[in-house]
């Protein structure tokens, strides 16, 4: 085997290393953290002391090397691991994942377009934004995109359907409300529905929670689902394939719906068995109006069976036909009956007149029956259906009181729902548990209740109540309606070949949802017992999913479900956003008047308007960052996102290193004598050099961030954090002074009337060519320096940053229109992590450490690994290109004598 | 000298295309490693520009010698882009410097042949410059639009006077004193010393004008055999300048007396290889 | 002009890939009718569009086309040549077409992206870029590349710290080298300094290791007392020959060269009083003073720095001056081997520093206290320590060019041990002026705007390195230039600081410019690395673009030489010229430049440019 060698960073050290050592036609292993090689060179605009273009001259080299067949680039990858000796190493490379295949990927940027995730580019500085499908500048090398994927969001995680949240938001906010209605269905059908009555367990993950509030990402999916349809833009999806096999779907629901929808987009006939004359389930029948409109719901159901969806109302399996019938006229069916029987409370008194179940009461309220109940009425059970029950018997004229066994805090109900029935006028008697129902001829006169304390956690993690001995109190009511949870109806099947678990659900596999008879599946409330609607979508979706593999002849053994990735934290976006997380106030839902409320059965909270919708989606903080909007892929031509591509580890086997990781640049805002984040017009260099790129955020433009206007007066303060041990950077960085008088100099031949003026501490200009190259800049390009330390102020009003120094031992000020920070130059963030692995010796300031820094600089104290470039200690752009020269030599030097190479 | 304008559309057309929209025909060279990565980038970046430009690569713009540029435009091409490094950025270190010298030549003979030398432009681009690409190709486009259309093809003395530019940036003498007037003036001689540049342009001035006008005499009388009475007319040139170039010519055998019109010899260009 | 060259040779058959870039180019350009319209040319065989010409299906539809079709030229109508072409390239290759027999269009950087609006006179454009492509194609010529045999030896001119250690790397690598030393011992410039920056050890001890190495290595023939004679030959292939004193010539074949001949310090005639008075020195002066340990008992000392550069008689900063002045201040401070022949009781009792420094300090205090912290220029620092010499250092200077990480914090060091340091503008400079036969130095105090007198009792001046007086003869033995200031000059500033243009020839250390040593080291190395490459592979092999010489043609008139950077032109025994293709890049300025029209660029001819410039301006 050719022996090789690993060098670690793709800057312009790293090139030089590997070509050398590749042209001698030694394998090389380029690993480079980022998603392209060039490091800071690629960033610059110029170059002293030629102000020769910088990706001019480095462009070429990054494709020579990219292009090299003995240099392997691995890009977007970390060492991991490493062990061996000289000659002899093993290092694990740590390739993660860019979701997008280099070699497939043409760098058309097609993606860029459609991906709704902006986040701030690092590359120019955070000048400008990026989305999260991205290469990070236009010349990169591979030119192949990244998508910018860390984990998974919370919201998208906690998502029982899985999903993704971020993503329908991250829709909405970049205005892709169409694409947000799509990515929404292909989870959950009915936007606007779900939107309105879901528990949202998105919101509680989401991250801003300990910012703030959480983002309304229910409210958002209302809204869009509303402003779609509303817009005429909701067009039922074409089916391409058509399908001979047939299914049947016993239940209208939202289990039922879902798995109808999905298997009629691929072709199959579904129909729709429903034992009511309504569709939608609890949805319709458990959901008043002042929640869920109902012209809401039959739109957004009209919309799935547009697929060609075959429905029939008022028709019972085990009453007007059998399964076996639908077993034999359909290839599979799906049963997803709901539970819509109301559990007894079990309680001496319940036979009275005046105890109407909750289902049965929300049924009938539903079908706009008159449901005859008292004046005083008490609701026992803390669920939605007892909110639900308890808000629709006080729109009913009725005084209403909640009778819950636990506190507030453990009610399962939504926290909208129960907060509605307080604002409306709803009592709530907490801790206290029915034992008998009173009455008088036949009717109910009083509940009979028992003080409750909270006892030792249960099975469900709540704390268990617990009856208090002799608490005994009466409330007096005349009608009562307990919710305190429903059944699926198994006798309506009349099936006795169904098995059935002993909670008297249906039993099936969980990982295919098929019952014990074979091509009948069945999910829904019917086999979880009452849960949400989402997870009857998620029930739903997984039946349709075994089924179209039971009719296309695959297996249907459960899948793995895995679920492994990162759940993004809120350190994580901190860290990314280098902490800065901005507070913002969660928009709120407007409400009709309260006293309107109590009256009326119209929706309660309305939806966001398009303006409202785009400010609170603006406060997402895109955590993924990805938002797995699954946009790109679609828009990519050659085919090359794998969403589910994997992070990898490469193993190597290099007889030497070389270690060329460059450098950082020090965020001057701790040092706030130079203002910069307090006064706009101040610029670090890095920024500067950025703004002054013609392909930079500002197209070459110098302007100030304050008005935007070009700054004729510009100041450029050195050693800012350098020299200064203060804070911890007693060194000289050793190239600002140089960059300084370039960037200077290219003010002037942008803008005629541009005056700089330098404050330094030494001008050192010490390489070839670098005095006079100052000489000229004074000269030529009337670059004034003032030999000073110096601090900034502001003019408030103007914005103009005040330069205060001294000269001969006066203090001064002058006024520019804006400042660049020549900031220190340090190692990067994970030298220390990196060091650690090698085995490498930092210096007191983390650069890495030469063995022997007069007769030998580059050899590091580990045998075999060698330095070169930033890393090893500061170092202008031919001192780096020479290092790595340096190093490839050293690494030859070593392949030469272990008989390899 | 200034091109006369045309803003007529209908010179200088083929038969059969009368009815068609001109559109400048326009071609550019640029350098493989900034220019063309300009390019590039305009592209990458979706800068647009007007399509009438159509761009060659080559490797450094120092390979655009003045009869590449010439003879392009005697095919017909109403504008010249060059496009190059910006000085000192050249990845070939000096090769632009040596561009910029032969441009100025190229300006020189154009002049000369009567085209406006705004025809012809040289750019330098960066890697890094794609807006100024489009900007640069959008105002040359528009300049060549008012420029008009290239009369080559429609005036036979235009073709005669660009041939003979042509042929003039081909001899020695201009190729000698322009392929060292970097060396001379920017880097010294052999001797370190440099010469004063107003007197070397001054010479390369003089032997522009003698080249050219030996070639278009040599043009002219291919075409038709002439007396240096005519060929004074015809070129607008004093009889005793046409005259010494004719001794000349004659001495190196380039053309020869055709016949005697009474007391008026009449020269013809001798044909040379199998080049007629 | 002939029409087609091609006669007696294969006649074309072109194969036109245009690529839809799936709606890159396709949304903006109708491929299928440029795919139409390329069938229709002249010479094209075939014609055909693919969705992605770069995907692996459209590289085999290549592939088999070739096949197929009997084609023996592609062109390929897609994206950018300056990244797509090595692989386009390959794929011919792989079907037996000379990847020279390729050629590239660009339809979606110059045509589909930059015309997205205009969809029709975009096809039109294409249409034409096609057309040029093809005309270029069909003057296209298969190419071999040169492959020029390496001799796997290298010359190493200079025998200093950057000399060795080059040598010493090459010869760890396994390769033979020549080490060339004017001087009959090995070790340069740095063997007559007494002490070096960062270390507390003598120079000479600090070499020795590296000495001893160079001395020990089989691999490494030294030629001491010697200079280079003659060199013939180009990259791969030189023929040195080695002069010694008196001795016969040796005549060496080497395939690379080192130039490391390091530098000389300038002597500072006429200026701060130099040779007036026998304690006016050079650090280069003082160092020798230290090594034969015959420095005067000294109270107070004054550096002075840029003594002849940054504008007096060279225009440079000298880079490392200002660090061997804080060295040498640093160790005249501790009193370093007993550098001043006096013992530490001495040397504790001598007094504190003139008084009369007391009134500046306290505007210099009152401003550091309000800073906090900054440039203690005056040198004035903390009570702490005093130089346990004794002696009051100053040091005039204009920056101290105390770059990087070490430099600084012996800067540092040295201002803690109470060095002053003294800012001087060049348009005052400090005058050194002999009275009553003592030393006065007479300068601008910069901060508090007044003149001032400093008596002392050496003066020690901080003069440039500058070049090897025959830097300039071994710069034309080797065809290599020097720069401005007579040291030699790399290929590129940035990207190439050890490289010559020409290739073959490399530079390293102080030769090439002021330089301390762990910089002349790891351009040394650097330098051998560069070498190593062509001696490694054995060859050098340049690809097919480069210029031809008609000898016919030829009349030896040399323009070309001059104008060539890389030296790849050279006369050859019969007076003409002669191209070292393995030298050539390919710029084609030579072709250009030929007063007599006898250089062809190959790849780029004449015939083939203006075969595709011309196709631009025909009419469909």
């Amino acid at each position: 085997m050719k022996r090789s060698v690993m060098v670690i960073g793709g800057g312009i050290s790293g090139i030089q290393a590997a070509l050398d050592l590749a042209e001698k036609g030694i394998k090389v292993d380029l690993v480079e953290k980022l998603p392209s090689i060039g490091g800071r060179m690629a960033q610059l605009d110029k170059t002293f002391p030629t102000n020769d273009c910088s990706i001019c001259i480095l462009a070429p080299k990054m494709a020579d090397c990219y292009s090299h067949p003995n240099v392997n680039v691995m890009t977007y990858s970390e060492v991991k691991d490493i062990s061996g000796k000289a000659g002899d190493f093993k290092v694990d490379v740590l390739k993660k994942a860019r979701f997008v295949d280099e070699e497939k990927c043409t760098g058309c940027g097609d993606c860029f377009k459609v991906c709704p995730v902006s986040l701030p580019n690092e590359f120019d500085m955070d000048m400008r934004e990026r989305p999260a499908i991205y290469v990070p500048f236009l010349q990169s090398v591979p030119r192949a995109a990244t998508i910018d994927r860390a984990g998974v969001a919370p919201c998208s995680n906690k998502c029982p359907a899985g999903l993704s949240a971020q993503g329908y938001v991250a829709l909405i906010r970049a205005e892709k409300f169409k694409e947000a209605v799509n990515l929404i269905r292909k989870t959950v059908p009915l936007p606007s529905v779900c939107g309105r009555i879901c528990h949202h367990p998105c919101e509680e993950g989401c991250n801003r929670t300990e910012v703030d509030d959480p983002v309304a990402i229910a409210g958002l999916k209302a809204f869009v689902g509303d402003y779609v349809r509303q817009q005429g833009e909701d067009v039922p999806t074409p089916i391409e394939e058509e399908r001979k096999e047939k299914v049947a779907v016993v239940g209208a629901g939202p289990a039922g719906l879902a798995a109808a929808y999905r298997l009629a987009l691929k072709g199959f006939k579904v129909k729709i068995i429903e034992a009511t004359s309504k569709p939608g389930g609890m949805l319709w029948w458990g959901i008043p109006d002042y929640r869920l409109p109902k012209d809401v719901l039959t739109a957004e159901v009209d919309y799935l069976l547009a697929h060609g969806i075959d429905i029939e109302y008022g028709k019972t399996v085990g009453k007007d036909l059998t399964l076996e019938d639908l077993k034999k006229e359909y290839d599979a069916v799906f049963l997803a009956i709901g539970a819509h029987e109301s559990l007894k409370l079990g309680v001496p008194g319940e036979d009275l007149e005046g105890v109407v179940h909750g289902v049965d009461f929300l049924h009938r309220a539903a079908d706009k029956e008159t449901v005859a109940i008292g004046k005083k009425v008490a609701v026992i059970g803390g669920g939605n259906a007892a909110m639900d029950a308890a808000r629709t018997a006080l729109r009913m004229g009725s005084d209403v009181t909640v009778i819950y066994r636990r506190t507030k805090d453990e009610m399962p109900a939504i926290g909208a729902e129960i907060k509605g029935a307080e604002e409306e006028g709803v009592k709530f008697e907490f801790l206290a548990s029915p034992v008998k129902i009173q009455g008088k001829d036949g009717k109910i006169t009083a509940i009979e209740c028992i003080r409750m304390k909270l006892g030792e956690p249960d099975q469900s993690g709540r704390p268990r109540p617990v009856p208090v001995e002799g608490s005994e109190f009466t409330v007096d009511v005349d009608t009562i309606i307990p919710a305190v949870s429903q059944a699926p109806n198994l006798d309506a099947l009349g099936s006795k070949d169904l098995a059935v678990t002993k909670w008297k659900t249906l039993e099936v596999n969980p990982g295919n949802l098929s019952t014990n008879i074979p091509g009948v599946f069945a999910g829904g409330d019917a086999v979880s017992g009452p849960a949400s609607a989402v997870e009857a979508f998620a029930a739903g979706n997984k039946a349709a999913r075994y089924i179209e593999k039971l009719l296309n002849g695959e297996s249907i053994e459960p899948e793995p479900e895995e679920k492994d990735e990162h759940v993004i934290t809120l350190d994580d976006v901190k860290a990314r956003m280098e902490g800065e997380i901005t507070k913002s106030e969660r928009v709120l839902r407007q409400h009709i008047p309260d006293d309107k409320r109590r009256t009326s059965f119209e929706e309660v909270e309305k939806v966001f308007t398009k303006e409202e919708a785009l400010k609170e989606a603006a406060r997402c903080v895109s955590c993924g960052p990805c938002s797995q909007c699954e946009a790109c892929a679609p828009a990519c031509g050659p085919n090359a996102i794998d969403y589910n591509m994997k992070d990898q580890v490469v193993t190597l086997n290099p007889a030497a290193i070389v270690v060329a990781t460059g450098f950082d640049v020090w965020d001057p805002t701790s040092a706030s004598e130079y203002g910069y984040k307090k006064y706009p017009n101040v610029y670090t260099a890095m920024e500067y050099e950025r703004m002054i790129n013609a392909a930079g955020p500002t197209g070459g433009h110098i302007v100030r961030r304050s008005d935007g206007e070009h700054p004729k007066k510009l100041a450029f303060i050195q050693c800012v954090g350098s020299r200064n041990p203060q804070v911890g950077h007693p060194y000289c960085c050793a190239v600002c002074c140089m960059h300084a008088t370039k960037e200077a100099m290219l003010a002037r031949e942008h803008y005629e009337d541009i005056n700089s003026t330098i404050f330094y501490k030494d001008m050192r200009a010490c390489a070839k060519g670098f005095n006079e190259y100052v000489e000229r800049a004074k000269s030529d390009y009337g670059v004034s320096y003032i030999n000073s330390d110096a601090t900034v102020q502001e003019n408030a009003e103007t914005h103009n940053p005040i330069v205060v120094f001294d000269v001969g031992g006066k203090q001064q000020s002058k006024e520019f229109d804006a400042v660049v920070l020549a900031t220190t130059l340090v190692p990067r963030k994970d030298t220390v992590e990196l060091a650690k692995k090698l085995g490498l010796k930092l210096t007191e300031f983390g650069f890495f450490e030469s063995s022997d820094s007069i007769l030998d600089f580059g050899r590091s104290g580990v045998p075999g690994i060698y330095l070169a470039g930033y890393c090893a200690g500061p170092a202008d752009i031919p001192e780096s290109v020479a290092q790595g020269s340096s190093a490839a030599a050293k690494a030859a030097e070593i392949l030469a004598n272990s008989g390899g190479g | 000298m200034t091109e006369k304008k045309h803003h007529t559309a209908h010179h200088g057309k083929k038969k059969g295309e009368a009815d068609k929209e001109w559109e400048p025909k326009i071609v550019g060279f640029l350098c493989n490693w900034c220019s063309y990565a300009g390019a590039d980038l305009c592209g990458v970046s979706r800068f647009q520009y007007p399509t009438n430009i159509r761009l060659v690569r080559v490797m450094c713009s120092t390979r655009v010698s003045p009869h590449l540029v010439l003879e392009v435009f005697e095919a017909g091409a109403d504008g010249i882009l060059i496009g190059g490094c910006h000085l000192n950025d050249c990845h070939y270190m000096t090769g632009n410097f040596h561009t910029e010298k032969r441009v100025n030549l190229m300006k020189k003979l154009l002049r000369e042949a009567g085209i406006d030398e705004g025809r012809l432009r040289l750019e330098w681009v960066s890697a890094s410059e794609g807006e100024k690409f489009s900007k640069v190709v959008t105002e040359f486009t528009e300049e060549i639009q008012k420029l008009g259309q290239s009369k080559v093809h429609a005036d036979d003395m235009v073709k005669a006077k660009v041939a003979a530019a042509d042929d003039a940036s081909e001899t020695f003498r201009l190729k000698a004193l322009v392929g060292k007037e970097f060396n001379l003036l920017d880097k010294g001689n052999a001797y370190g010393d440099k010469l004063d540049p107003e007197k070397f342009r001054g010479i390369i001035d003089a032997a522009t004008e003698d080249e050219f006008e030996r070639a278009l005499i040599l043009e002219l009388a291919r075409i038709r055999p002439m007396s240096v009475k005519q060929l004074g007319m015809v070129m607008d040139t004093p009889t005793d300048r046409i005259l010494r170039h004719i001794v000349l010519l004659r001495q190196n055998s380039k053309i020869a007396m055709e016949h005697p019109e009474g007391f008026t010899p009449v020269y013809k260009t001798v044909a040379i290889g199998g080049e007629q | 002009m002939p029409e087609n060259t091609n006669t007696e040779k294969e006649k074309p058959r072109i194969g036109v890939f245009i690529c839809h870039c799936g709606s890159n180019i396709g949304g903006f350009v109708d491929v299928k009718a440029v795919t139409e319209y390329a069938s229709t040319l002249p010479d094209v065989a075939y014609a055909t569009d693919n969705l992605y010409t770069c995907a692996e299906d459209g590289l085999n539809n290549i592939k088999e086309s070739i096949k197929e079709h009997n084609l023996n030229r592609v062109v390929v109508s897609s994206c950018t040549p300056r990244t797509h072409a090595p692989l386009f390239q390959r794929t011919c290759e792989a079907a037996g077409v000379n990847k020279y027999m390729f050629t590239f269009v660009n339809i979606r950087e110059h045509c589909s992206w930059v015309h997205m609006k205009q969809k029709e006179k975009a096809t039109q454009k294409a249409k034409d870029l096609v057309r040029m492509g093809v005309a270029r194609a069909r003057f296209l010529e298969p190419q071999e590349e040169t492959k020029v045999d390496v001799t796997p030896v290298a010359l190493v001119v200079g025998g200093g710290v950057s000399g060795m250690t080059a040598a010493l790397s090459l010869a760890n690598m396994g390769f033979p080298v020549h080490l060339v030393e004017k001087e009959k011992a090995l070790g340069g410039f740095v063997k007559n300094l007494h002490g070096l920056m960062m270390t507390t050890k003598s120079a000479n001890e600090t070499i020795k290791p590296l000495i001893d190495k160079v001395d020990a290595h089989k691999n490494i023939t030294q030629h001491l007392s010697s200079h280079l004679a003659s060199v013939e030959g180009f990259i791969g292939n030189y023929d040195v020959s080695i002069g010694g004193d008196g001795a016969e010539a040796k005549d060496v074949k080497v395939g690379t060269i080192i130039v490391a001949t390091g530098a000389v310090p300038l002597v500072p005639e006429g200026l701060f009083g130099y040779k007036e008075h026998p304690n006016i020195i050079t650090s280069t002066e003082f160092e020798e003073l230290c090594n034969k340990k015959e420095l005067p008992k000294l109270k107070s000392v004054a550096f002075i720095q840029c003594a002849g550069a940054r504008g007096q008689k060279v225009s440079y900063c000298s880079r490392i001056c200002c660090n061997v002045a804080i060295k040498s201040a640093i160790s005249i401070a501790e009193n370093r081997d007993n550098m001043l022949g006096v013992t530490e009781e001495e040397g504790g009792v001598v007094e504190e520093p003139v008084a009369e420094k007391k009134a500046e300090d306290e505007g210099l205090d009152r401003r550091r206290r309000r800073r906090g912290r900054g440039r203690r220029e005056e040198g004035e620092a903390g009570e702490e320590s005093a130089p346990s010499s004794g002696v009051d250092i100053t040091v005039f200077n204009r920056d101290v060019m105390a770059y990087g990480v070490e430099n600084e914090l012996e800067f540092n060091k040295a201002r803690e041990k109470r060095v002053k340091f003294i800012r001087y503008v060049p348009d005052n400079l400090p005058k050194v002026s002999v009275k009553d036969g003592k030393l006065e130095v007479e300068y601008f105090h910069e901060t508090l705007k007044m003149e001032r007198t400093m008596p002392v009792d050496m003066v020690i001046l901080s003069t440039p390195l500058v070049a090897q007086p025959d830097a300039a003869t071994l710069s034309q033995l080797l065809k290599v230039p020097l720069g401005q200031e007579g040291f030699f000059q790399e290929a590129h500033v940035k990207l190439r600081p050890v490289d010559f243009a020409t290739d073959g020839v490399y530079v390293c250390g102080t030769c090439r410019g002021p330089a301390d040593i762990a910089e002349a080291v790891y351009q040394a190395a650097a330098a051998a690395s560069r070498a190593a490459i062509p001696l490694a592979n054995g060859f050098v092999q340049a690809e097919a673009l480069t210029s031809r010489v008609d000898e016919t043609k030829c009349t030896g008139c040399g323009t070309c030489v001059e104008v060539c950077p890389y030296g790849a032109l050279r006369k050859s025994e019969e007076g003409i010229s002669e191209v070292i293709a393995a030298a050539c890049k390919g710029c084609g300025c030579c072709g250009a430049t030929c007063p007599e029209g006898a250089i062809t660029m190959t790849h780029y001819t004449d015939l083939q440019l203006l075969a595709e410039a011309k196709a631009a301006l025909e009419e469909v």
